[in-house]
């Protein structure tokens, strides 16, 4: 399956550009639906809490017109997030891809702004993972590439916890080795 | 090659993870103080529970702290933090640029140094540990830098070892040079301390030993003088700057429109300023002070403008450009070839009616809030857009160096100037258009903006009541269409302005992207700095087939990275592809170097 805005299997005609090898695009770790549902329904639940707890204690003070019966605020926001929750975690995983290719990192996301980055490996400064509570019991990792450039988005998350280590040691050792050719 | 240092038995290593000792919580513990001071001030009764959140903060810091492990491994410097959320940073010590050891009064009583292991990338210090031992401290900061596995030489990257010899191993030299420059002009040097190094970089690098052979020809310590600004010019620069030229228009237009009377009856009943009236005295003297403050304000930046670049001159020397410019304060910048990541030509409405720009370089490196003065990027206040054109080409290394530079090429009588891509020696790139799409998006924005002043314009007249368009009057109906249609003109005009703003070339070795309606930027980007491609697009874009093309490099913060706005999709994709392909995506490709300029300006 080919979307737009995936990477070439086929590089343009111009005979210097060496050849990129088709990329395998890799989905994120299901179980990453599950932690974005969870987290998406933490945060769901405390805003909800939060206008109910306004509109009953705070209510009189609030400037709507008197046609709006009480809890009316409540149900639309709780509406809003169940549609949230539902539609936006798998939509995301469906379209949040990376691929490891011969000299870059190929990273697609996004659900209303479409964002592909394309970061070489020898541009990479540090690499971080990140772990949560919610993560560290799915047992996934959050996966962060910086370069030099402060606009470099490289994120990946919803990895498998041991493949995100074994990731970030690869991506770690490449930059110094692709360094060598300045001299 | 990581044996035999001594204290490296004093590092934590991945088996043994160093810990923060308990000596830093009192230095939290020193921040905490101060909030309790100043909440005390504050807060009054409350204080008790202000008290007791601070204090559930700074526990939660505490252990924060106790749980910052790091270690050094044979690649890397990681620190992990947090218990719950755990985050482990790793940076390769081929990336480290710095390590500085800071040890405040309250370091020495408690024994400790503070270490801030500085990368590139991040806006502040990449890994900071508040409190290390001293001991181990150095000895982190021998084995960082010191037995890095193989020392980075990238140009692209910004390198702080091979400005050593401007910087840092140099320092002799730079007094030198200082000295030579006093001599010359005496004024010159009165309270700076050396030159400034555009954006920064100036702490002291381990493994800074610098590479021979790059370093300074003595016999030249001035360097070759590149181009220097008459005082007319530096006047011209600062009357067509572009907040005084638009400071000046709003101010004559407004006045003209006043004194015409265009705006009377347009504030509603006459009888309803009749407070206003008893109290014109001094309305009118608040009018005319503000009016004196503005024309102040106006000739002000033009006097600064004028004060600041005079006696500009740009001069090379060896692999770093540096410049003097200023009447009263003289400053001298230097910018190093190998740090400009972006070259921008910048045309602004009054100067492109005369033909004129100025070029400012984005320089990378570490933010430095002393560099950070203004002008320190400016290489050319004003000049003919074929000088500035040059003067980009060469600094950005697109130009080859004996493109012409102090001499602009004079185009022929009657004849158009010949401008492709192939001839890299003709300084102003041939730009292509961007896609139908991106001009009806424009046009739609200015079509919006019409609808908005027809609806808008009754109620500015008419008050509140009038801005629900079906409770219009006819006149009010009459003023929105008259006001809209001018708006939906201004609005179009300006969207087929914006659309001519934009271009974009794929220049082999470099990129050049342009936009802006009324001030124009044009900027130059040597592929060999770009860090990574971004292909994004908005719905709005999608829906034409658009997308934006971003090429972050090492700049500034607060600088913005290049980027081709509302390209086509495919043309995104294939310029992203060859950008990779040619421009350093691909780590030792032998064609993709070849085809790397190495800052090749002024080799002689």
């Amino acid at each position: 399956m080919t979307l737009p805005g995936d990477p070439p299997t086929s590089t343009p005609e111009s005979p210097e550009v060496s050849p990129t090898p088709a990329p395998a695009l890799r989905f994120l770790d299901p179980r990453v639906r599950l932690l974005w549902r969870l987290s998406t329904g933490i945060r769901a639940v405390v805003w909800t809490a939060g206008v109910a707890a306004l509109e009953h204690w705070g209510g009189d003070h609030l400037p709507l017109p008197a046609s709006v019966p009480p809890g009316a605020l409540t149900t639309a926001v709780a509406v809003w997030w169940i549609l949230i929750l539902l539609l936006v975690p798998g939509i995301r995983y469906r379209r949040w891809r990376y691929a490891l290719r011969d000299a870059d990192l190929w990273i697609r996301r996004g659900i209303l702004v479409h964002r592909v980055s394309v970061i070489p490996y020898r541009r990479l400064q540090f690499v971080d993972t990140r772990q949560g509570p919610l993560e560290r019991w799915l047992g996934l990792t959050e996966l962060v590439v910086h370069t030099a450039a402060p606009g470099t988005s490289g994120l990946i998350p919803g990895l498998e916890a041991e493949e995100a280590e074994s990731l970030r040691e690869r991506l770690a050792r490449f930059a110094p080795e692709a360094d060598d050719e300045g001299a | 090659m990581t044996e035999g240092a001594p204290g490296s038995s004093l590092l934590p290593t991945p088996e043994a993870p160093g810990r923060l000792p308990w000596a830093v919580a009192v230095l939290e513990g020193r921040n905490l103080l101060l909030g309790l001071a100043g909440i005390a001030l504050v807060a009054g009764d409350a204080f008790r529970w202000w008290a007791l959140g601070l204090g559930l903060v700074f526990v939660g810091r505490l252990i924060r702290l106790r749980l910052t492990l790091w270690w050094v491994t044979d690649e890397s410097f990681v620190i992990q933090r947090g218990l719950l959320f755990r985050s482990r940073r790793v940076i390769s010590r081929a990336r480290i640029q710095a390590v500085d050891l800071e040890r405040g009064l309250l370091h020495r009583l408690l024994g400790v140094t503070e270490v801030r292991v500085e990368a590139l990338g991040g806006a502040s210090t990449e890994g900071a540990l508040p409190g290390v031992a001293p001991e181990q401290a150095s000895a982190l900061r021998a084995e960082l830098l010191l037995r890095k596995p193989k020392p980075p030489r990238d140009d692209a990257l910004v390198p702080v070892q091979t400005a050593a010899p401007v910087t840092g191993t140099g320092e002799a030299s730079d007094r030198a040079r200082e000295n030579a420059q006093q001599a010359e002009a005496p004024v010159a040097g009165a309270g700076e301390e050396g030159p400034i190094v555009g954006a920064g970089e100036e702490t002291v690098r381990g493994g800074g030993e610098g590479a021979p052979g790059e370093g300074v020809d003595e016999e030249n310590l001035e360097g070759e003088e590149v181009l220097r600004l008459p005082g007319g010019e530096v006047v011209v620069a600062g009357l067509t700057e572009s907040r005084l030229g638009a400071g000046l228009a709003v101010v004559g237009v407004g006045f003209e429109a006043v004194r015409q009377g265009a705006f009377s009856g347009w504030f509603g009943d006459p009888e309803s300023w009749a407070p206003v009236m008893a109290a014109l005295p001094w309305v009118a003297l608040l009018v005319g002070f503000t009016i004196l403050v503005l024309l102040f304000s106006l000739v002000l930046s033009f006097v600064l403008t004028v004060l600041g670049y005079w006696g500009f001159t740009l001069r090379r020397r060896g692999d770093v450009l540096a410049v003097e410019r200023g009447l009263l304060t003289q400053h001298r910048e230097t910018v190093p070839l190998r740090r400009i990541q972006a070259v921008r030509v910048v045309e602004n409405p009054f100067r492109r009616l005369m033909g004129l720009a100025a070029v400012t370089v984005v320089v990378g490196g570490r933010v430095d809030a002393r560099n950070r003065r203004s002008g320190t990027n400016v290489l050319l206040p004003v000049g003919s857009r074929d000088r500035a054109f040059a003067l980009a080409a060469q600094v950005s290394g697109w130009a080859p160096p004996e493109a012409p530079l102090r001499e602009p090429p004079l185009p022929e009588e009657g004849k158009a100037r010949p401008r492709t891509i192939e001839d890299p020696g003709h300084p102003i790139p041939h730009l292509h258009p961007m896609p139908p799409g991106a001009r009806a998006r424009r046009r739609v924005r200015g079509l919006v903006f019409g609808l908005l002043v027809a609806w808008v314009a009754p109620a500015l007249r008419h008050g509140p009541s009038a801005l629900l368009p079906w409770s219009w009057t006819g006149s009010q109906g009459g003023l929105a269409l008259g006001a809209g249609l001018l708006a939906l003109l201004v609005g179009l005009a300006l969207a087929e302005g914006a659309w001519r703003g934009l271009g974009w070339a794929f220049l082999g070795t470099h990129a050049a992207f342009r936009e802006g309606i009324l001030e124009r930027v044009t900027t130059l980007v040597p592929l060999a700095r770009l860090q990574s491609v971004e292909v994004v697009s908005n719905p709005f874009q999608r829906r034409r087939g658009l997308a934006t093309l971003t090429v972050p490099v090492a700049r500034p913060p607060l600088e913005e990275d290049p980027r081709a706005l509302d390209l086509g999709q495919e043309e995104a994709e294939g310029l992203r592809d060859r950008i990779l392909a040619g421009g350093g995506g691909h780590a030792a490709g032998p064609a993709g170097l070849s085809r790397t300029p190495r800052s090749g300006m002024f080799v002689c």
